[in-house]
């Protein structure tokens, strides 16, 4: 046969089907705070507030946004859930409390540990809940070691954007083509 | 290779809403077509356009390492200076390509003949991997076609394959992006969205008008979260001439296709190719054009080196008649090429687009138009395999 044995589609059509990627995982530590840090004997007081403060300086600028309280409730509990004014005419916003954070080994780069804020979903996990980060990636339903694959590790960057619309003007100025520059 | 008229299903417009296929009618014209189908031997499909694509493709292929070491070829295919070496680091670096479109001139007989590479903003490739598998199924299971029948489409396959061979090496997630209104190019990205879904590949998308830029030139979408890995279908040469083009290259984002796959895209790549394998019965002569080239002869084609859809093509027939495409390609330099006429079937000139996925030969797709060069007007015809 000189095609395909089956196609799908998940977003354009029907049939749900996912053949995984295959990726590597790496090993992860996840603490509720510097005291069960301190105790994991894996790093030193210093660097347990490090990593803490350092995901601490993130949690505000990279967790989960709800523009409702109840749906972010809904996701990490009663009572677990803070509002956030986004400046002048951008109303309220809700995220979740910090409630741990994880720090992964980077392959390649010896002692070099980054940290993340993590918070804990009742949604996650088969709605079993358990730990995941800014990105909605599931780390672990406990604290202590796991395996986390390492696209889930990395923590979406964000910066602020100065400008749009610097592209696509050749579009407009080379259309007519039926409207497509590609082909 | 034969043209066969066929019963269209009933029903296929409405299975193609269904599978998400909104652009089988461009401005009021049919896109898809299925009144018809061409139909191959398995010895045509395998020797005389399976293996030529992976020929050719190796052959491409062996010409980017050569062209990003030496400035004078750079100046040939007009590559603009200021993105040469971060072109050429895309290539050292090994940045994976995800797929391209070879069209061919094929009429069952002679050897296929290279037009050219898409193979920087390919289209057409949604009625290629899926639609038209989906119709030959159909038409199998409803007895309009034998059983036996079969197809050279194994695209979406190797789509899939590959998104999920190269995921790991790009940041995550993945965007996919386009201009905003065309209605195929954002179904084309769509599909591919969804082949890297299937691979397990978190995906997002943008309209390529959307995206923004940073202080600190890094590439945005619209909730200020940095872009690290984007695919584009929109020119490369389009984003180097446009206001964000010169922060490409200290962004740090990874494209697919990746920078140095505009070189192959260039039509100087032919002149490239014929010079280092004269004679080969894939390839027609071409040359690059010079104050000194004159007027262009019959038995003759003037393509610009970067353009899209067949437009900006001027080709004359032995006889001294002309065919023009116009369009808004002039503003590069130009290359000439040996005309091979496309060969005609019931007044459908019927050109080969052979695809390749990452390297391998993938599949094909068949559009004919009315003249002999195939532009955006020109419609999609399902192809079957029949021994």
């Amino acid at each position: 046969m000189k095609r395909s044995p089956s196609v799908r589609l998940l977003l354009m059509g029907t049939v749900p089907v996912l053949l995984t990627a295959c990726e590597a995982q790496d090993e992860a530590v996840l603490y509720k705070d510097v005291a069960e840090c301190v105790a994991g004997a894996r790093l030193t007081e210093d660097q347990c507030k490090a990593a803490f403060d350092n995901a601490k300086n993130e949690h505000q600028r990279v967790a989960p946004r709800y523009t409702s309280q109840a749906d972010c409730e809904t996701d990490f509990g009663a009572g677990k859930c803070q509002s956030i004014s986004q400046g002048a005419g951008a109303g309220m916003q809700f995220i979740p409390l910090m409630a741990a954070y994880a720090l992964g080994y980077y392959a390649g780069r010896p002692n070099y540990y980054q940290s993340q804020p993590l918070y804990y979903s009742y949604t996650s996990f088969g709605s079993s809940g358990g730990y995941v980060n800014s990105g909605g990636n599931q780390i672990s339903r406990s604290t202590g070691t796991a395996m986390v694959s390492r696209s889930a590790m990395e923590t979406p960057t964000r910066a602020v954007t100065m400008s749009r619309s610097g592209f696509g003007s050749s579009a407009s100025a080379k259309g007519g083509w039926g409207g497509s520059t590609s082909g | 290779m034969q043209r066969i008229a066929i019963a269209e299903r009933s029903d296929w417009r409405e299975t193609a809403t269904s599978l998400g296929f909104r652009f089988h009618t461009i401005a009021g014209e049919p896109y898809w077509v299925e009144d018809a189908y061409y139909a191959f031997s398995l010895r045509q499909i395998e020797d005389d356009l399976e293996d030529p694509t992976t020929e050719l493709h190796e052959m491409a292929m062996g010409l980017v390492g050569e062209i990003v070491q030496s400035e004078t070829l750079m100046d040939q295919l007009a590559v603009p200076a200021d993105y040469r070496d971060w072109i050429a680091e895309s290539w050292r670096r090994g940045e994976p390509h995800l797929y391209g479109r070879m069209d061919l001139a094929y009429d069952g007989r002679g050897p296929a003949k290279l037009f050219e590479l898409n193979y920087d903003t390919p289209t057409a490739l949604y009625e290629a991997a899926f639609f038209q598998w989906v119709w030959l199924e159909q038409q199998k299971q409803r007895g309009q076609l034998p059983d036996a029948a079969d197809q050279y489409n194994l695209i979406q396959d190797l789509l899939v394959e590959t998104f999920a061979t190269i995921a790991p090496d790009l940041p995550k997630p993945l965007y996919f992006s386009a201009v905003r209104d065309s209605l195929e190019d954002q179904g084309t990205v769509t599909y591919l969205r969804d082949c890297a879904q299937q691979a397990g590949i978190d995906t997002r998308s943008i309209a390529i008008e959307d995206i923004g830029l940073s202080a600190d030139s890094r590439f945005t979408d619209l909730d200020d979260f940095v872009i690290g890995a984007l695919f584009k279908l929109y020119p490369l040469e389009f984003l180097f001439a446009e206001r964000f083009g010169p922060a490409l290259p200290r962004s740090g984002i990874r494209l697919i296709e990746p920078p140095w796959k505009t070189l192959l895209s260039n039509k100087g790549i032919l002149p490239l190719l014929w010079q280092r394998h004269k004679g080969h019965p894939n390839l027609l002569e071409a040359y690059f054009e010079t104050a000194t080239s004159g007027a262009l002869e019959p038995g003759w084609v003037r393509k610009p080196m970067y353009s899209r859809e067949g437009a900006n093509i001027t080709l004359i027939l032995p006889d001294g008649s002309q065919h023009v495409a116009s369009g808004p390609y002039d503003d590069s330099p130009w290359i000439r090429q040996a005309l091979h006429p496309l060969p005609c079937y019931d007044g459908n000139y019927a050109v080969v687009g052979s695809w390749v996925v990452a390297d391998r030969a993938a599949g094909i797709g068949i559009r004919e138009d009315t003249t002999l060069i195939t532009r955006d007007t020109s419609r999609f015809v399902p192809h079957v395999i029949l021994d």
